[in-house]
């Protein structure tokens, strides 16, 4: 590792898919540096076809990089030399979650399924039983052990898909835009789920997705823009430059775009928090002279509502 | 569409129901090998006796049982009626002048042909398809089999493959729905037309469902390789199957009825075929 701080290292990464005539396409990523640190929650944000995707499919060797490098937890996935079991060793560290949960799961059972991963890495038993049961509780899905997938919601069924992850006990989780074929309700569960494993056991999340909201959620955001970084920041910062996201055809959370058309009405609203709907709520009430609980009483119902 | 139910699986708690699958397998070969054996009225009684006590101990519904023989009808007529027209024996039961023969031999050989294929069915029935669901059958062949890996034949892969082909069925009878609905509603027709017209009409069901099977085949492949699958080697497995005490009696059971049945056919009580 060059850096023990950070988890995620890459450093001129470039990847081109390969066209119909055998040639390399228009590079999918060009020149993309950053670092990840451990127990970071990260959003990695963009439109469609902005490359941001084939970063993910990188960090777990589904594709390989043109050229760059690029170390994930201490593993160079660059080295040519690497072997079938570093390979192994590395998937187990950094699970990934797709965007289909049909396509993800194995099992005709969700408890089998959860199992699929450690079965593989020969976990024996009752140590993969308990694994099994811990990571169901942990998505909240024990009652729903013995069930069939198919008659699961597809926020169900992503959380089957994140507790078989869970199950191989990893550092880092990549969610490859995991909520896009949910519904609002789905996307909620998915979420606090998200939200849950980084804050309360401390896994790297990378949660690539073009949902604003979802961003605003994160440590962290990155806009990655036609193959290259765009932006990299908190999220107050990110929404701060809503123009610049405009010009790349993405939009700043509502609430952020309340914010900036009452500061195009000339009303003082300085200050961080524009990512979130409580952080807005407090600009403003500050704004108009009320006392900042308002906001913060705001803030902790809507923290608790479900 | 969501309710669609693999195979035949009889839901119920039996006996039979809970035996363990390799068991299951292992006497339903057992007992189909007995169903050969039987050559004498007597025989055949007791085998009958035998599969109605089976039949009863499984809970399955005996239409249900009935049903399987349905799409054998013809063959068990067809068998029959050769049996009877084409055995020769020595009781004569059409009149000396009749150009077609029919003997007392050929009614007994027609029944007994008609009584072992429907046990034999009714055996599979019971011991398999109504009582073990599809991925449990899988499981069991897996680990029944699983010496055979020794000489290079893919257990493993077979049964990984079968799972989740069990696993998709489902999933592509759906999208075959709503695919036949996108074609509906743009006004194509699969009802009316003759064999060739209405296959010619499911081209266009064909080709979208099979391009996304690749597609999901791919991304499947791609979360299994996540999850670090690498064929069966070092893998274990949640669920291991058990022989209990109750399955290796029903084994040493059907073995004894075995045996007993070969007695039965030295003793030749009744017609012997």
């Amino acid at each position: 590792m060059s850096d023990n701080q950070s988890y995620i290292h890459a450093e001129h990464l470039c990847f081109s898919y390969e066209g119909r005539d055998g040639e390399p396409d228009e590079p999918a990523l060009r020149d993309v540096s950053l670092d990840i640190a451990r127990g970071e929650y990260v959003a990695i944000l963009g439109h469609n076809g902005s490359g941001k995707s084939t970063f993910a499919k990188l960090l777990n060797q589904i594709l390989e990089a043109t050229s760059g490098k690029l170390i994930v937890g201490g593993t160079d996935l660059t080295d040519s030399e690497l072997t079938e079991e570093e390979l192994m060793r590395h998937r187990r560290r950094v699970g990934m979650v797709f965007q289909n949960p049909d396509n993800q799961l194995v099992a005709t059972l969700v408890e089998e399924d959860v199992a699929f991963g450690p079965e593989n890495l020969g976990v024996p038993q009752p140590e993969l039983r308990r694994r099994v049961d811990e990571a169901l509780a942990t998505v909240g899905m024990t009652e729903y052990a013995g069930h069939e997938p198919h008659r699961l919601s597809g926020g169900q069924k992503q959380r089957v898909a994140i507790a078989g992850i869970i199950a191989m006990m990893p550092e880092c989780i990549v969610f490859d835009e995991s909520t896009a074929m949910l519904d609002p309700s789905g996307r909620r569960e998915v979420l606090d789920t998200i939200r849950m494993l980084n804050r309360e056991h401390g896994i790297t999340i990378l949660n690539i997705t073009h949902y604003m909201n979802e961003a605003a959620q994160a440590d962290r955001v990155i806009v990655i823009n036609d193959g290259s970084i765009l932006m990299d920041g908190k999220p107050d910062e990110v929404f701060e430059r809503r123009e610049e996201l405009r010009a790349v055809g993405l939009e700043v959370p509502q609430c952020a775009e309340l914010i900036h058309r009452l500061r195009a009405y000339g009303i003082g609203l300085a200050g961080e928090g524009i990512s979130t709907p409580e952080g807005c709520a407090g600009l403003i009430c500050r704004a108009l002279g009320l006392p900042d609980a308002a906001g913060k009483e705001g803030a902790d119902a809507h923290g608790t509502q479900r | 569409m969501k309710n669609i139910a693999f195979g035949q699986y009889y839901p119920a708690d039996s006996v039979i129901h809970r035996m363990d699958p390799r068991a299951k397998l292992i006497v339903a070969v057992l007992y189909i090998v007995c169903t050969f054996l039987c050559t004498n009225a007597l025989c055949f009684a007791v085998l009958v006796l035998s599969a109605v006590v089976l039949t009863l101990l499984s809970k399955i519904p005996l239409r249900l049982l009935l049903r399987t023989l349905r799409p054998l009808i013809f063959i068990l007529a067809f068998t029959s009626l050769i049996n009877i027209f084409f055995t020769k024996g020595e009781h004569l039961l059409t009149p000396e002048s009749w150009v077609v023969k029919i003997y007392l031999e050929g009614i007994w050989n027609a029944l007994f042909m008609i009584l072992r294929i429907t046990i034999l069915l009714a055996a599979t029935g019971i011991f398999l398809s109504f009582t073990t669901t599809p991925i449990a059958l899988t499981d069991a062949l897996e680990q029944l089999f699983s010496p055979l890996k020794k000489i290079r034949v893919p257990v493993h892969e077979v049964a990984m493959m079968t799972s989740i082909a069990l696993r998709f069925i489902p999933l592509l009878t759906e999208e075959t729905e709503k695919i036949m609905n996108a074609q509906k509603a743009r006004g194509a027709d699969f009802q009316s037309g003759g064999l060739i017209k209405r296959a010619k009409a499911l081209l266009p069901v064909f080709i979208p469902l099979l391009s996304s099977a690749m597609k999901r085949a791919d991304e499947l492949a791609n979360a299994m390789d996540c999850r670090c699958y690498h064929g069966g080697e070092g893998r274990t497995r949640l669920k291991v199957l058990h022989f209990r005490a109750s399955d290796v009696a029903a084994m040493v059971l059907v073995v004894a009825f075995g045996v007993g049945i070969f007695f039965l056919n030295r003793l030749g009580i009744g017609y012997t075929m």
